[in-house]
């Protein structure tokens, strides 16, 4: 019986447990079914010497066997990734399940035209803003510098006529506790592991978008799977990109709010209503349909079509 | 192959290119190169990655940003005068001018996250003026690396903003967690430097001048922009105006206006200052480039991981843990730098002081000053390798100045076991 | 033609580019952090541009730093031996470093290529197209190579001459 070693990494540096100890979790468990003969050793970010926007290409080369390829990171070379990620496209557990029909298949076609096996997948939870100051609401974020990560993110920021900024992740704690921005923007679980309600303790609850993930093995590792371990390891994959959703997106994130609300930790939190995403995505709209015809091109902008219409946005 | 094989080979091989005289930077990626071929040849498909990561960096700008302001303040005159007028300040302090190396160094780290910059920015402005006072190369250049340590101890810090971020613990607090083993570091290095100067005073002459207050006052002058630069760089940094790595590039920027107001500022100038901060940050970030692909053939090899496996099973006391933990990083220390050691251990070494039961803040600090110790070890010791350049010396010579302070940092990490407080009192106070 | 002096030239007017990478990041982040200070609309590209000018500071001058001597080593030992052993080690410390900078050349031109192929761009604020910032690694290090390949040829014939 031949025994397949795979290396798996993900973007996340070791110490976000929230997050490692699922991706540990998804090994361990891929290792378990096969009864050993698909042996997955899950390795943090850090450790090997690859960053996020590289990992789609270098398991398609097979310098890793296995990796977590994020959407907004991997689509620099398969820019169809892009479809997964259009902020507040979906605004309900429903539309977000419409638009998956839609555009996971050309996001699956641009991975395996990339040479890797799409296995399983996954979100990170929605971004919210969180900052110095008290607001009551969007309207008080006007001129404000938040914090972003650029791309898509700093438009809808701008929609808000907040100024989006940069800075790298590790000077955001300093940068926030300085007034070198006035907020930023990311996931509650973000905010609890780095300690950054400290300086930034009042929440504004944006619902944002979350950002898409896909759990992806080598082309070469998978065809040499039989075809039962191939189902196996499958079956992981879905039982597990469930178990993400619940523990990750509804338990850890909502925890993560609630801990910090219990413990004092946020000061105050505002939620922005449902009525003004709806005119975010409004205004969003010429935006996805630039943004996809120049980084996708024609098929993208039809995939793009398609979710309008069946969304009933057009 | 074991690891522990695979380990003594990779260590056997950089060891003889090191000590054979190759260029440092080839010795530790050629044996990474030999190391990755071994377990297997396709990871040298790695290689680019570790390239390319390595220098597109925001974080590492600092390093060229810094080279670049020490070097215009040298290359224009200011650094003669604010050492003179410095020296005017010390008459009659035992050990004079390698005791504002200490100070200087201690100020320029509570503006800047490196220690590298920090060693480079002092000693731009040091070297050439002891030089020409008759201080021993050993004392010149052993306070400036040592001083230069200081530079990651005291905040902002490069180490404290990555290790925070990568274990999940408040930057904030590392950050004033630091403070007083900085000041406390700081003073210790001075009291040493004192008694040293009592004991051989061929290396630290002492001054036969007496400065009159007139002199003093009038030295005051030429204090003005090194400490004005320090105040515009520091002062933007607290009251919000930027990030550490930012005040970088404004310091930067900053260094050549007040060499323009002090009529310092030619295009000749200019030329060589850009030229010193390229040629030393070429040097400097190719040892990086070298050090991560040897450490991308470690943890391919499963070395870091099995280390601590192998820690683990022996199921010490929190204490003989700690221990071997000081231990390991002294040994790595000497060959890996600081940077890479800490990324390629932490991954094990934090689960493991956890699980003993240390404080991760408190772990934070004596992290950060076992890898000062790293920082002035042969051969590997990033602030000996920037001081020998400046210095043109041997590395020999600048490893011997820094020993003393190599014991004077192990002495900190004790009392830092001893009462944790120096680095935990602060932070409670304020968090 | 004498290799070494073209090698020389060379790495100086690699060097030149370094100097202009390095002037336009002190300029780019004083202009972040002033325009941050004192606009409505703060830039978002600055912090990866510099990180791109920092790739191009670093290996256009690799062959500069060669040609001063700058690429430390570990003398411990070395100071010690007469100085036709130090001649033939400097022959075989460039046997080690040609190789070895041949190698980081393949693979980073490697990357470079795959980049152009694939067209890709950064993910993060300025979507560039990476493969031109990508080329300045294997060209400076070829600068770097050249320089060292002259070195090797003046330590031979300094060599061949103690011989004779
Ligand atoms: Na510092
Ligand atoms: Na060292």
């Amino acid at each position: 019986q031949q025994k397949h070693q795979w290396k798996f990494v993900s973007i996340i540096p070791a110490g976000q447990d929230a997050f490692i100890d699922r991706f540990k979790e998804l090994a361990a468990e891929i290792t378990k079914q096969t009864g050993g003969q698909v042996d997955v050793m899950f390795h943090a970010a850090g450790e090997l010497p690859y960053k996020g926007p590289e990992h789609l290409r270098v398991t398609a080369k097979g310098m890793i066997e296995m990796s977590e390829v994020v959407g907004s990171m991997g689509f620099g070379d398969a820019p169809p990734l892009v479809l997964g990620d259009l902020p507040y496209l979906a605004l309900n557990d429903e539309e977000r399940t419409v638009l998956r029909g839609i555009m996971w298949p050309e996001i699956y076609a641009a991975l395996r035209k990339q040479g890797v096996e799409p296995i399983s997948w996954g979100a990170y939870p929605p971004r919210n803003i969180v900052l110095r100051e008290p607001v009551k609401g969007l309207a008080d974020i006007k001129g404000r510098k938040i914090r972003t990560a650029g791309g898509l993110e700093s438009d809808y920021v701008k929609q808000w006529g907040a100024a989006p900024s940069f800075v790298v992740w590790a000077e955001v704690y300093p940068a926030t506790q300085r007034g070198i921005v006035d907020g930023v923007l990311t996931a509650a679980v973000a905010v609890e592991t780095s300690k950054l309600y400290e300086v930034a303790p009042h929440f504004l609850k944006i619902d944002g978008p979350v950002a898409h993930f896909y759990v992806t093995v080598n082309a070469d590792s998978w065809s040499k799977l039989t075809p039962e371990l191939q189902k196996t390891v499958r079956g992981v994959g879905d039982w597990w990109a469930d178990r993400w959703q619940k523990l990750v997106v509804d338990e850890a994130d909502n925890g993560a709010i609630k801990r910090m609300q219990e413990k004092g930790q946020i000061k105050s939190l505002v939620q922005v209503p449902p009525e003004s995403h709806i005119e975010t995505r409004r205004n969003l709209i010429p935006i996805y349909r630039a943004y996809v015809k120049d980084k996708v091109g024609a098929q993208g902008s039809a995939a793009l079509e398609r979710a309008l219409t069946a969304l009933k946005l057009q | 192959m074991s690891w522990e094989l695979l380990a003594a080979i990779y260590f056997g091989l950089m060891l003889a290119l090191l000590f054979g005289g190759v260029w440092i930077a080839i010795s530790l990626g050629a044996a990474g190169v030999v190391g990755l071929w071994m377990v297997k040849p396709a990871l040298l498909g790695g290689i680019e990655s570790v390239v390319w990561n390595t220098v597109d960096s925001f974080v590492l700008t600092a390093v060229p940003l810094f080279l670049f302001m020490g070097a215009v303040i040298l290359h224009s005159g200011i650094s003669a005068r604010f050492y003179r007028s410095l020296s005017v300040w010390l008459t009659g302090v035992p050990g004079g001018l390698a005791q504002a190396n200490i100070a200087a160094c201690a100020i320029f780290a509570a503006l800047c996250g490196s220690s590298v910059a920090t060693a480079a920015a002092v000693g731009a402005i040091a070297i050439p003026e002891m030089k020409k006072r008759g201080y021993g190369l050993r004392p010149i250049t052993g306070t400036l690396a040592a001083g230069g340590t200081l530079g990651i101890l005291i905040p902002p810090s490069i180490p404290f903003i990555i290790y925070g971020s990568t274990v999940g613990e408040s930057v904030g607090k590392l950050f004033v967690a630091g403070i007083i083993p900085g000041v406390m570091m700081t003073a210790v290095f001075m009291l040493f430097l004192a008694v040293q100067a009592r004991f051989s005073p061929d290396q630290l002459p002492p001054s036969s001048e007496r400065a009159s207050w007139r002199q003093r006052m009038a030295g005051l002058l030429d204090l003005v922009p090194v400490v004005g630069l320090i105040l515009v760089v520091i002062g933007g940094i607290y009251v919000g105006i930027m990030t550490p790595t930012e005040a970088a590039g404004i310091g930067a920027a900053g260094a050549v206006v007040v060499a323009a107001i002090y009529g310092g500022l030619t295009l000749d100038v200019l030329r060589r200052s850009l030229l010193d901060a390229l040629r030393t940050n070429a040097m400097i970030l190719f040892i990086v480039i070298g050090a991560q692909i040897l450490s991308f053939a470690l943890v391919s090899a499963g070395i870091p991981r099995a280390i601590v496996s192998a820690i683990n099973a022996l199921d010490a006391a929190p204490y003989m843990v700690l221990l071997l933990v000081v231990v390991m990083y002294l040994i790595l220390g000497c060959l890996v730098d600081a940077l890479s050691l800490m990324l390629l251990t932490l991954p094990v070494v934090h689960p493991v002081m956890m699980a003993a039961g240390f404080d991760p803040i408190w772990f934070g600090v004596v992290l950060v000053l076992l890898l000062e110790v790293g920082l002035i070890t042969p051969p590997v010791g990033v602030n000996l390798f920037v001081i020998q350049g400046m210095a043109g010396t041997t590395l020999g010579e600048v490893s011997w100045g820094a020993f003393p302070y190599v014991l004077l940092l192990l002495a900190g990490v004790l009392a830092l076991t001893i009462f944790p407080d120096i680095a935990l009192w602060l932070p409670r106070r304020l968090f | 033609m004498d290799l070494h002096a073209a090698a020389c030239r060379l790495s100086r007017w690699s060097v030149a580019v370094g100097g202009v990478a390095l002037a336009v990041m002190i300029l780019l982040i004083t202009a972040q952090v002033v325009s941050r200070r004192f606009l409505e609309s703060p830039m978002v590209i600055a912090d990866e541009l510099s990180g791109y000018l920092l790739v191009i500071t670093t290996f256009s001058a690799l062959g500069y730093a060669q040609h001063r001597g700058d690429h430390i080593q570990v003398t411990l030992l070395v100071d010690y031996l007469s100085p036709r052993v130090k001649a033939v080690l400097h022959v075989l410390w460039c046997l080690i470093g040609l190789p070895f900078l041949a190698l980081l050349i393949w693979r980073t031109a490697v990357l470079t290529h795959d980049s152009y192929v694939s067209g890709s761009f950064s993910v993060s604020a300025t979507n560039v197209i990476l493969w031109p910032i990508q080329l300045f690694v294997p060209l400076g290090l070829g600068v770097f190579l050249i320089q060292m390949a002259a070195e090797l040829m003046v330590a031979l014939g300094a060599l061949r001459e103690g011989r004779s």
